[in-house]
């Protein structure tokens, strides 16, 4: 068919721009490499390792942890009378059988407690925290509650079933692998996972930081945080996180979650926390 | 040219994919959002697109959408919106998963953003299907796929911006990084390019001029819009759900496989207009065929003068510059071979 083809009828048209044959691919590969280098100049200019230290509350003798709920801003002199009502029907002596539906409003009207809003929460209201000003319930469901400042602070408290004999750091661990799992977050950092000394109606509690890119197709955001787990001598569980953007501002924004810490963990624990 | 552009995908489509698996993130994610605009660009500049200025054309999409995708993605993702992102994402690991997830949160990524960056991705190409030289439907089609496409690529390099702060090498999580990627890289993009590009083409519509905003236009505003909600929310909805991000894939390649498919139809109808007209003004168009040669996709025979490949349909004004010259200026039998 050679003899077929035809031949040019005019000259080839002016061609502003023409990549000529091959040269699409190598163009092509070429700007994409530019910009493959552009990303890992970013990546050179911009990055930082972020080091993973758990927050423990009261360890630090600079902390102001004299007593929980009393270290809540604007508490005043209240706040441990709305402790003493919580004591008498949650740890004194702590419930054989926790979480009946009845027996878990002894506080009245949840609206305008001293020092913030009472907010109950778990299958059966086991749970309450206080929630200071700045602070709002952003989500909610059967067992948890989650609370957020709107400027990149976030807290979530759950309530697990357990056992009285189930560690701490069980709880801690299993919560890890969900809260930074693998198939929702990457560049995860974890530190070691530290046992606390127990108090008040507590049997064990323990807690580990974290850092990571939480991320799915719409997005990345980095975080860093802390979760805490406590297990009661009646063998109900709390599980709590609290969790910054960006995770380089982990550090310098504890006090902004702490009274919440605080609130939920004095009231779970029937007791004020350890100094 | 087929082939050149297939090998530009699959190797600037592997590279992210393994710089993923290997743990360099911002390499990778750059490389990705960028692919299919890259691509796209030196097509267009091969194949001559729109009346054969196609550098300056295409600069001016690129450039207003590149404004309008940073604003938007700025304002949403990190401006207003990066706590109530965050948010998101802390109920889906684990904190509230599909019931605990904060409704406004939702509503702002699932539903405003998807809304607003359609509307955004209009702006540009309805400009300039109003000039006269521009006013065909392939040229409204075309400008609504170069700007989808190249809205993903910067809404892309705000939205995932922090994976340039944690450091070169992050070798976690392979698997989730290759699933986001593949969605980056080619559902994100087909989806924005095909969506508003139907709704630009019926913009310009056919016939004399542009139509403009008719209730066609309008009507396939709205579908393109609806194509975008269904693909967010639900990657937002699935995104705390067990195998998640697997599930966004699968959800937006379904979306894109239908939106492809109704593109392919207006991509159709636009170049036969293209052709008709050409032929109606009685103008022999620079890449129509001169005398007997070559399909350079299925390499049957085209009948002289032809727009179109009567055996497999490609259109000869669809094809690049080397090959166009190809069919007009065949090589040599020695350095060709025998057919």
């Amino acid at each position: 068919m050679s003899e077929e083809r035809p031949q040019t009828s005019s000259s080839p048209p002016e061609e502003e721009f023409h990549l000529g044959p091959g040269r699409p691919l190598l163009t092509i590969l070429s700007i994409l490499a530019v910009i493959g280098l552009a990303g890992l100049g970013f990546g050179a200019l911009l990055g930082a390792e972020v080091d993973v230290v758990p927050f423990v509350p009261e360890r630090g003798p600079d902390r102001v942890t004299g007593g929980g709920l009393g270290a809540l801003p604007g508490a005043g002199g209240t706040i441990p009378s709305l402790l003493a009502d919580l004591h008498q029907v949650q740890t004194s002596p702590p419930p054989s059988t926790p979480g009946s539906p009845g027996e878990a409003s002894p506080i009245g009207d949840p609206e305008d407690q001293p020092g913030g809003r009472l907010e109950r929460f778990g299958p059966n209201d086991e749970g309450a925290l206080v929630v200071p000003d700045g602070w709002a319930v952003v989500a909610r469901s059967e067992d948890l509650i989650t609370l957020g400042t709107g400027d990149g602070v976030r807290f979530g408290a759950r309530i697990v079933r357990a056992t009285p004999a189930t560690p701490a750091t069980q709880l801690v661990t299993e919560a890890q692998a969900r809260i930074v799992a693998s198939s929702a977050a990457a560049h995860v950092r974890t530190s070691d996972v530290l046992p606390l000394q127990a108090f008040g109606s507590l049997v064990t509690r323990s807690t580990v930081g974290y850092s990571a890119l939480r991320t799915d197709a719409q997005g990345v955001s980095s975080v860093g945080g802390n979760i805490f787990a406590f297990v009661r001598i009646d063998g109900l569980a709390l599980v709590v996180t609290a969790e910054v953007t960006p995770g380089a501002h982990w550090t310098a924004r504890t006090e902004e979650w702490l009274p919440l810490w605080e609130s939920v963990v004095s009231i779970f624990a029937g007791a004020p926390l350890p100094a | 040219m087929a082939n050149e552009y297939r090998w530009a995908l699959i190797v600037g489509g592997t590279v992210p994919l393994l710089l993923a698996v290997v743990g360099v993130l911002g390499p990778a994610i750059m490389i990705a959002a960028f692919l299919l605009p890259v691509t796209f660009l030196v097509y267009a500049h091969d194949v001559e697109l729109w009346e054969e200025r196609p550098a300056l054309t295409l600069a001016a999409v690129y450039l207003v959408v590149a404004a309008g995708a940073s604003l938007v993605s700025l304002v949403a993702f990190r401006w207003m919106g990066e706590d109530a992102f965050a948010g998101l994402l802390f109920a889906n690991a684990g904190h509230g998963a599909l019931t605990g997830s904060p409704t406004g949160a939702l509503i702002l990524f699932g539903v405003a953003l998807p809304v607003a960056s359609e509307i955004v991705r209009q702006v540009g190409p309805v400009i300039l299907a109003r000039l006269p030289a521009f006013d065909d439907m392939i040229d409204g089609f075309t400008f609504g796929v170069a700007s989808g496409a190249a809205y993903a690529a910067f809404e892309t390099v705000v939205a995932f911006g922090a994976v340039f702060t944690v450091g070169l090498h992050s070798a976690d999580a392979p698997t989730t990084w290759v699933v986001v990627i593949l969605n980056l890289m080619i559902v994100k993009p087909v989806i924005y390019g095909a969506a508003t590009g139907m709704a630009v083409a019926a913009f310009s519509g056919r016939g004399e001029g542009y139509d403009g905003f008719t209730p066609a236009y309008f009507g396939t505003l709205g579908l393109a819009i609806a194509a975008n909600v269904a693909y967010w929310l639900g990657v937002r909805l699935l995104a705390g759900a067990p195998f998640g991000q697997a599930l966004a894939l699968l959800w937006g390649a379904v979306i894109a496989a239908v939106l492809v498919v109704r593109a392919r139809v207006v991509l159709q109808a636009a170049l036969l207009e293209a052709a008709v007209e050409d032929a109606a003004r009685n103008a022999r168009p620079r890449w129509a065929t001169t005398d007997l040669a070559y399909c350079p996709e299925c390499e049957n025979a085209l009948l002289p003068d032809a727009l179109f490949c009567i055996v497999c349909g490609a259109s000869v004004r669809a094809t690049s510059i080397a090959a166009r010259r190809h069919i007009r200026e065949p090589a040599a039998p020695d350095s060709e071979g025998e057919r």
